[in-house]
């Protein structure tokens, strides 16, 4: 116990003495800007620090990878609640609820809440780290492939009762998700499936290219009608505040904590990634509260339960790298590349001989998250007045930096048409209020829970698995009972499916043809379709086709009659004609000239009267254009394909 | 101000030439202050990245030139090896990849990927295959018994895992679907798997905690970075002790397999395409051939835990024809054991 304590002295006197405080601080600068910058991820930044810090002390590079990790998360929620764009994967579940409530006036209070969130999150993610730092090893052995399929399962089991939908809607696009997530390749095998013959779906639709279609095109494109261009958004109103925001945690602190726990265990099992923690923390937050109908809208409590779990994955996510060598997460491949060029070795000593270096490391990030939380509120402000800015003057670059991400991901060009695919998707669900959430919580857990579905499969078939010997497992079950219990009840008094707008029917109609599509490919496919691939696609079909018969039915009823006829609304046509156009624009012209296109029609559209108009908004475009190519070319790295019409002349 | 860009061009241009170690003063003069894409087919901060960007700084001492490491996995790589191979050719494009799939991808007729289009310009590591398992596990005592190996894909199991295994006598079962050495690692860990097959780099970081051991290298010789493993082929492998009673022909037939599989190691190559213009190309190999036998490489990759195995272009041309041979080899077995394995 001595040896403990004095480890943990020593680890804070690293961390805390001049002027090796500095380092911390830089990096949690350092991350916290690239965080907030499109497309830059904190993975990238780290590979190109490796490199920089080769002459470093293994203390001095503990301190910097431990802020690198630390200061990356809450800055990424920032983008999530202003723009809707997440700055990194693990920050998806915070615009479910920190953008809606930023929109609605209170970006104060979201940022904030996020920020104390993620200060406490991570301060029990780094105790539960400190406490179970001498009995980790066995625990970390009780979580495999059983135990992940049951915690996906469980957070799956959650959503699709959430508020603002009907269940069998809920179900449907939970289904959707599911049957999305398996698009690519099958998660034993990685044979191709339903891919269509190319590349571009092999890896499967990348969920951050997803996310920016779903949610943030998506949305920009309904900006034009819910907020009047040329005026700024809803303005802060009064009962918005820094001093709101924080004690929001508190008010509901019992679900901070259970947040944080949820973060700190899904941390420690290797391979499963914030994302996850997020979106499994929000499904308990719906579950647990007794008011469900603000969810999605900009309930507060759907921003405070992923941002603690996010951050509190931070801790738990060292354990194994530390205990075992195992990353547990991208950070974790990166700071065990740095372990091998300093000498340090992980495993035992690490927690035996090492443990000042590890609690050096475990500070560092502790440091970190406090350090970024206190900016983050400090700069709240400030922050909080970007949502003012005349929506007009938001979109854009908005839009520009959207795409930019996007194509920067992966280097490639059809990520950014899936993210288009998925804003008209996006936008349809959202005209026609469907429920958006559970397909995209269905479409993160779905590979994860495919995956460890099927390794159960297989060690079950060679006898290496015993569920009465795995009490991790029984009790991940008892969750799920629970969860099932209360999804019936909720399900009771559910209502049935009214049809909210003529012409949602086609959008059912269609929804069902395309899963029509893919079950038949499963059926007629080769081993790459899984019994499981080929249920759900077929389920998938079927439930839509119910959902497609009782709207038909509803439709004869006389009250059908009383529904207003309204279609698409006439502003929104526009950015719909120039998001759909823009795969084609970028094939051929390239991406920095379609993007400079897409501003000069947005902008002529809303503002072009008069010749001097007229010059000054192509000067804004061509701006436009040479920012985009010099960022793609200088800063992003991106080596893209030559566009059509290069190539013709 | 044009003066000032002409000074400043100059002075690229002799910093260049100065610095142009290893380098003929026709090709330091010409890539002096020249752009230079280098496509990594992964992800930032893994094996390929690692060589990738630690080639970057002694490429920009030896030539004066601007690389900039581009990241595209998408789809397993295959989109960074098209981007690559239809570079333009007037720019200087580099490529690294595990040259060992790019050669059985060109054996497949059908497809027009693979070493079509690429030029070798190295080979920057070699490692052969390696079995991890708990502490304990005998490869010697394996006759009889069925093993069960954790893998990501059945494909990259079957040489190393299922003939190897069959080597010593024993069946191999595979549990597939973990995502990566790691995720191999601890389901050996869990006792989910009693062992999986690893490249040596990986495999001496699986080992590194001291939990699970590197028991056997798919190689025809021991490896310096870890003397007392035993290896699989050649004199004093273990096929070679396991087999010591059998009749001439069987033991014979068994190295030869054993050699094979020795012979189909983990090349990570760095390749050009064949398009570039021919004395860009020239130029490229060269600086190519400079860098990576230049010690601030080795150094660079080996403070990162990676593992070093050079041929300039010449012997590594060799070395894929080598790589290529054992695949035809090993082919017909492999396809017997995929489809077993399979069902």
């Amino acid at each position: 116990m001595i040896e403990f304590a004095s480890a943990f002295a020593d680890g804070a006197a690293n961390v805390l003495t001049w002027p090796n405080i500095l380092i911390p601080v830089l990096g949690t600068l350092i991350a916290m800007t690239a965080s907030f910058l499109p497309g830059i991820g904190n993975a990238s930044l780290s590979a190109l620090l490796i490199l920089f810090t080769i002459g470093w002390s293994p203390v001095q590079v503990l301190l910097l990878f431990g802020a690198l990790t630390g200061g990356a998360t809450f800055m990424g929620s920032v983008t999530a609640i202003l723009f809707n764009i997440p700055g990194n994967a693990s920050s998806s579940a915070s615009l479910l609820d920190g953008h809606p409530l930023s929109r609605l006036g209170y970006p104060k209070t979201a940022i904030a809440s996020a920020a104390t969130a993620s200060a406490v999150g991570s301060v029990f993610g780094v105790c539960v780290l400190i406490a179970m730092l001498p009995i980790i090893r066995p625990l970390l052995l009780e979580f495999g492939p059983l135990e992940r399929f049951l915690l996906g399962l469980w957070g799956l089991s959650t959503i699709i009762a959430i508020p603002n939908s009907s269940v069998s809607k809920g179900l449907a696009v939970t289904m959707l998700g599911l049957l999305a997530s398996m698009i690519g390749s099958d998660a034993t095998t990685g044979a191709p499936r339903w891919t269509f013959g190319g590349f571009a779906l092999y890896d499967g639709f990348g969920t951050i290219a997803l996310l920016l279609g779903f949610f943030t095109l998506s949305e920009i494109i309904g900006w034009r009608r819910s907020y009047s261009l040329g005026h700024a958004a809803k303005s802060a109103d009064q009962g918005d505040s820094v001093r709101k925001g924080v004690l929001s945690v508190f008010q509901n602190f019992g679900l901070t904590l259970r947040s944080s726990t949820i973060g700190s265990v899904i941390g420690m099992i290797p391979g499963v990634g914030g994302t996850v923690a997020g979106f499994v923390a929000y499904g308990q937050a719906v579950m647990t509260s007794r008011d469900k109908s603000g969810f999605g809208r900009g309930e507060i409590r759907g921003l405070i339960a992923p941002e603690a779990a996010i951050d509190a994955k931070d801790g738990g996510s060292l354990l194994p790298a530390l205990a075992f060598g195992l990353p547990g997460s991208e950070a974790g491949v990166i700071l065990l590349a740095v372990f091998a060029i300093h000498g340090i070795v992980p495993g035992m000593s690490m927690l035996t001989v090492d443990l000042p270096l590890t609690f050096t490391l475990i500070l560092a990030l502790l440091f970190s998250n406090i350090l970024t939380s206190v900016v983050g509120v400090a700069l709240t402000p400030a922050l909080a007045r970007l949502t003012v800015l005349r929506i007009d003057r938001v979109a854009l670059p908005v839009i520009v930096a959207s795409l930019v991400t996007i194509v920067q991901l992966h280097g490639v060009l059809s990520d950014l048409y899936l993210a288009v695919g998925f804003a008209l998707f996006g936008y349809l669900l959202r005209h026609f209020r469907w429920p958006r959430v559970p397909f995209i919580i269905a479409f993160i857990l779905g590979e994860f829970i495919e995956k460890n579905l099927e390794l159960t499969s297989q060690l079950v078939s060679v006898g290496r698995i015993s569920v009465p010997e795995r009490p991790v497992a029984i009790a991940l079950v008892v969750l799920i009972g629970i969860s099932l219990i209360w999804m019936a009840r909720r399900i009771k008094r559910s209502g049935a499916l009214p049809l909210k707008k003529r012409g949602e029917i086609w959008l059912t109609l269609s929804l069902a043809a395309a899963a029509l599509v893919l079950a038949v490919q499963a059926q007629q496919g080769d081993d790459a379709y899984s019994d499981l691939a080929k249920v759900m696609s077929a389920a998938t079909f079927l439930i839509l086709l119910a959902i497609a018969g009782a709207q038909t039915i509803e439709m004869r009823q006389p009250r059908f009659a009383r529904i207003p006829r309204r279609g698409i609304p006439r502003p929104h046509w526009m950015p719909i004609g120039l998001v759909a156009a823009l795969p084609f624009a970028i094939a051929l012209v390239g991406l920095p000239l379609a993007t400079g296109a897409l501003v000069w029609v947005w902008l002529v559209a809303d503002y072009g009267r008069g010749l001097r108009r007229h010059l000054s908004l192509a000067l804004i475009s061509a701006a436009s254009v040479l920012a985009t190519a010099l960022y793609l070319d200088r800063v992003a790295n991106v080596y893209l394909p030559q566009p059509i019409l290069a190539g013709l002349f | 101000m044009r003066l000032i860009s002409l000074l400043a061009m100059g002075a690229t241009l002799a910093a260049g030439t100065a610095c142009a170690e290893g380098l003929s003063e026709s090709c330091a003069s010409r890539l002096a202050g020249q752009r230079l894409a280098f496509i990594v087919p992964a992800d930032a901060g893994g094996g390929y990245d690692t060589y990738a960007r630690s080639m970057v700084p002694v490429i920009e001492r030896l030539a004066g030139m601007t690389v900039q490491v581009s990241n595209i996995p998408a789809a397993g790589g295959s989109v960074g090896q098209i981007q690559a191979r239809n570079a333009p050719p007037g720019e200087y494009t580099l490529f690294i990849e595990n040259l060992t799939q790019m050669v059985l991808q060109t054996m497949d007729e059908e497809a027009d990927e693979g070493m079509v289009g690429f030029q070798t310009l190295a080979i920057v590591d070699a490692t052969p295959e390696a079995w991890v398992a708990l502490p304990g596990f005998d490869v010697m005592a394996l006759a009889g018994t069925t093993i069960v190996a954790s893998q990501g894909t059945l494909d990259g199991s079957i040489l190393p895992i299922g003939v190897a295994a069959s080597l010593l006598g024993a069946e191999a079962r595979y549990i597939t679907g973990y995502d990566g050495s790691s995720d191999f690692g601890a389901a050996v860990l869990r006792g989910e798997t009693d062992m999986t097959s690893v490249s040596l780099s990986s495999a001496l970081r699986l080992a590194q905690g001291g939990d699970l051991q590197v028991v056997l290298l798919i190689a025809d010789r021991p490896h310096p970075l870890v003397p007392d493993v035993p290896y699989l082929a050649g004199e004093g492998g273990v096929v070679d002790r396991f087999t010591a009673g059998q009749d001439a022909g069987s033991r014979a037939a068994a190295m030869d397999l054993a050699q094979s599989i020795a012979n189909i190691p983990d090349a990570r190559g760095i390749m050009a395409p064949s398009a570039m213009e021919p004395d860009k190309l020239a130029c490229l190999s060269e600086l190519v051939d400079a860098a990576v036998v230049d010690p601030e490489f080795a150094d660079l990759v080996t403070a990162q835990g990676r593992t070093l195995a050079i041929l300039t272009s010449q012997d590594a041309a060799i070395r894929a024809d080598e790589i290529a041979r054992a695949l035809v080899v090993t082919r017909p077995l492999y396809e017997a054991m995929f489809e077993a394995a399979s069902e």
